[in-house]
């Protein structure tokens, strides 16, 4: 069997001394910064990287990984203890997990979160075990006419599952392409947008411009609300579920990784999805929807098991396509492009030992996380308790030395300043920054494709509607669209975010 | 004034129309191609006439349904962090690691104590500074000098 070597091979490279180390490491030090209160896993991953500059690629990509997995679950922790989600994706976990803190369950929240998501995540590594190389097969026969439109669904997926305005989010999805044009043209060696500047001749830095976005912006967002006062955490008492807690939790976590892993996959985004989708769904299979809301163990384990199993399931596009589903795999797919390495079909044939031991660390990670995280939740809880006030400046200084340690560029961190500066602006006209992300990173990307296929075609558009694998991703990008713009649809999708 | 003249829909709409004509501007020096060639142009000129359609539907659905909500911007933590974050990036090649995080530190504290509080904030700029020299300039040898040259080293 394929995916036994496959996985066999990853092991080995993966629980290498340094490399567990580097799991370890980054799963603690994932956990200690997405605690904190108002710092998601993109901030929390973009905050870390200057630890990673020193490593080789395979410990840089294992120990981000592991800080991934631990802001996600840093971040329930959060939502669940003071109800102040650091991602949205949490956002739902906080509605019963908050309750079921108040009534000194916290604990067994915690504990169902920690049980949940791993076992999601363990279905996760299977999955992208046994997807991967078939995706890849696949992909080996994607043209560039079928690459554009996968790109083109991508992004559409990733303003339609934006919260706010759909429309706003377009205009920040285009906005980040007009930006990922700016530096020297490929094909004929232009300049575009560099305004005679030298430092934009190889473009704008990707992590750059998220340290200003998701580090100072967020900061200067996160000041207007916590500006004082100390935050009240729930006590814990018990961290053992009884067994009828644990028969409770059991469906819940099976169908909301089934979710996950499905809707991870979506280009674009999922794990927000997947998490409303399951709440949604565990509150309609209830036999008790009267108790969610008010403390319903089920309204924790679904959400949880479906976004981790969704973060888990989203590799799979950024390894076998070089799509990013979201802001964080766009980060970790600029981290390999800094490395030299390209993300798509041809990664996983020519380092194997790469990508599998990333799948295999993302197993040890969570098995990390969970051995690792209910016995220290009392260090997390007395870290929650950080008033902000001591704890922005912090930030601060890990985003302006995370930007120069980049590429020693003063230049670097003014930009960072104009993009925390404009970011904040955007977010207050109700602009999500996440659009603008994932537009600037595929917006290159959206060119090249679109140049070769019509080149290929000899300048006919209709190439886009011809390949099968263009259409259907066509197809599909407008009834998206469509659906989101008619109203009833709309109204439905409004209320399940408000939720 | 009229209400929908500063929503967020209005800004919005106003500044993406605004990024969407100056790029498509620019884009018209760039050689435009054909379809079978497509120089370097074109790319932007299709986004930008994007953004343009984006920001004026922004503001005509402003205008008509009246549904942007008035913009909010919380000055003092905008304007305190960006000084601090300024001061460092003036100062950190000349004055090295050290002054320059103490400082950043002491001014963006202003973004939360109102009125400022002077004791908390040196103190927490010495904690801060000192515990940055160690973690990254000598643990993960941060390429930055803890003292710049006007300090009379290297």
């Amino acid at each position: 069997m394929e995916i036994f070597s496959n996985i066999a091979l990853g092991m080995e490279t993966a629980v290498s001394p340094f490399n567990l180390f580097y799991c370890l490491i980054g799963c603690l030090v994932g956990t200690l910064v997405g605690v904190l209160p108002g710092i998601g896993p993109t901030a929390t991953i973009a905050l870390l990287l200057p630890l990673t500059y020193q490593l080789d690629p395979i410990g840089a990509l294992i120990m981000l990984a592991g800080i991934y997995y631990g802001a996600q679950y840093g971040g329930s922790t959060t939502s669940i203890l003071v109800k102040l989600p650091g991602q949205p994706e949490s956002v739902v976990t906080a509605i019963d997990g908050y309750e079921m803190a108040k009534q000194g369950r916290g604990g067994i929240a915690l504990a169902t979160s920690a049980y949940g998501s791993f076992f999601a995540g363990t279905a996760g590594t299977l999955l992208i075990a046994f997807f991967a190389p078939i995706l890849t097969e696949f992909a080996l026969q994607i043209r560039p006419a079928d690459n554009f439109s996968l790109m083109l669904l991508a992004l559409v997926v990733s303003i339609a599952v934006a919260h706010g305005s759909i429309v706003k989010a377009g205009g920040m999805l285009l906005l980040g392409a007009l930006i990922g044009t700016v530096g020297t043209d490929v094909n004929e060696g232009m300049h575009r947008y560099t305004f005679g500047i030298m430092n934009l001749y190889d473009g704008v830095d990707i992590v750059v411009l998220v340290m200003g976005l998701f580090g100072v912006a967020e900061t200067i967002r996160a000041l207007e609300t916590h500006m004082s006062g100390k935050i009240a955490v729930e006590k814990i008492t018990s961290l053992m579920p009884t067994k009828k807690d644990i028969r409770d939790m059991a469906n819940p976590i099976v169908r909301g990784t089934g979710i996950g892993a499905v809707l991870g996959l979506l280009p674009g985004g999922g794990a927000l999805l997947a998490s409303f989708a399951s709440y949604a769904l565990e509150k309609r299979v209830s036999k008790t929807p009267e108790q969610f809301g008010k403390g319903a163990i089920a309204g924790v384990a679904g959400p949880e098991s479906a976004n981790n199993a969704a973060a888990q399931t989203s590799f799979i596009p950024m390894l076998t396509l070089g799509i990013p589903a979201n802001v964080v795999m766009a980060m970790m797919m600029s981290v390999m492009i800094m490395r030299g390495i390209t993300p798509g079909p041809s990664v996983i044939a020519e380092q194997p030992a790469l990508v599998w031991a990333l799948v295999a660390s993302m197993w040890i990670g969570n098995a990390m996380l969970l051995a690792l995280n209910l016995p220290l939740i009392g260090m997390w809880v007395k870290i929650v308790r950080i008033p902000y006030e001591l704890m922005y400046p912090a930030i601060l200084i890990l985003c302006v030395i995370g930007v120069y340690s980049l590429n020693n560029s003063v230049f670097d961190l003014y930009v960072m300043i104009v993009a925390g500066a404009l970011g904040y602006l955007a977010l207050r006209l109700g602009c999500e920054l996440a659009p603008f992300v994932l537009g600037m990173l595929l917006g290159p990307l959206l060119e090249v494709n679109m140049q070769r296929a019509l080149l290929l075609s000899r300048g006919d558009p209709l190439v886009f509607f011809q390949r099968p694998m263009s259409l259907v991703c066509l197809i599909m990008a407008v009834l998206i669209l469509v659906a989101n713009v008619l109203p009833s649809v709309r109204r439905t999708r409004d209320e399940v975010m408000i939720e | 004034m009229k209400r929908w003249l500063l929503s967020d829909d209005t800004l919005s709409g106003a500044a993406f129309t605004v990024v969407g004509l100056a790029g498509g501007f620019l884009a018209t020096g760039y050689r435009l191609g054909t379809l079978q060639r497509m120089g370097p142009g074109f790319f932007p000129i299709i986004v930008c006439v994007g953004l343009v359609a984006v920001g004026l539907f922004l503001i005509a659905r402003s205008i008509v349904s009246g549904t942007g909500e008035p913009v909010g911007i919380a000055l003092r933590p905008f304007l305190v962090v960006l000084a601090g974050l300024v001061v460092f990036v003036m100062l950190v090649e000349p004055l090295g690691l050290l002054i320059s995080t103490f400082l950043l530190v002491l001014v963006s504290a202003g973004a939360a104590y109102e009125p400022y509080r002077w004791r908390r904030s040196v103190i927490l700029a010495a904690v801060l500074s000192i515990s940055c020299i160690i973690l990254f300039g000598l643990l993960l040898g941060q390429q930055l000098p803890i003292f710049g040259p006007w300090l009379g080293r290297g």
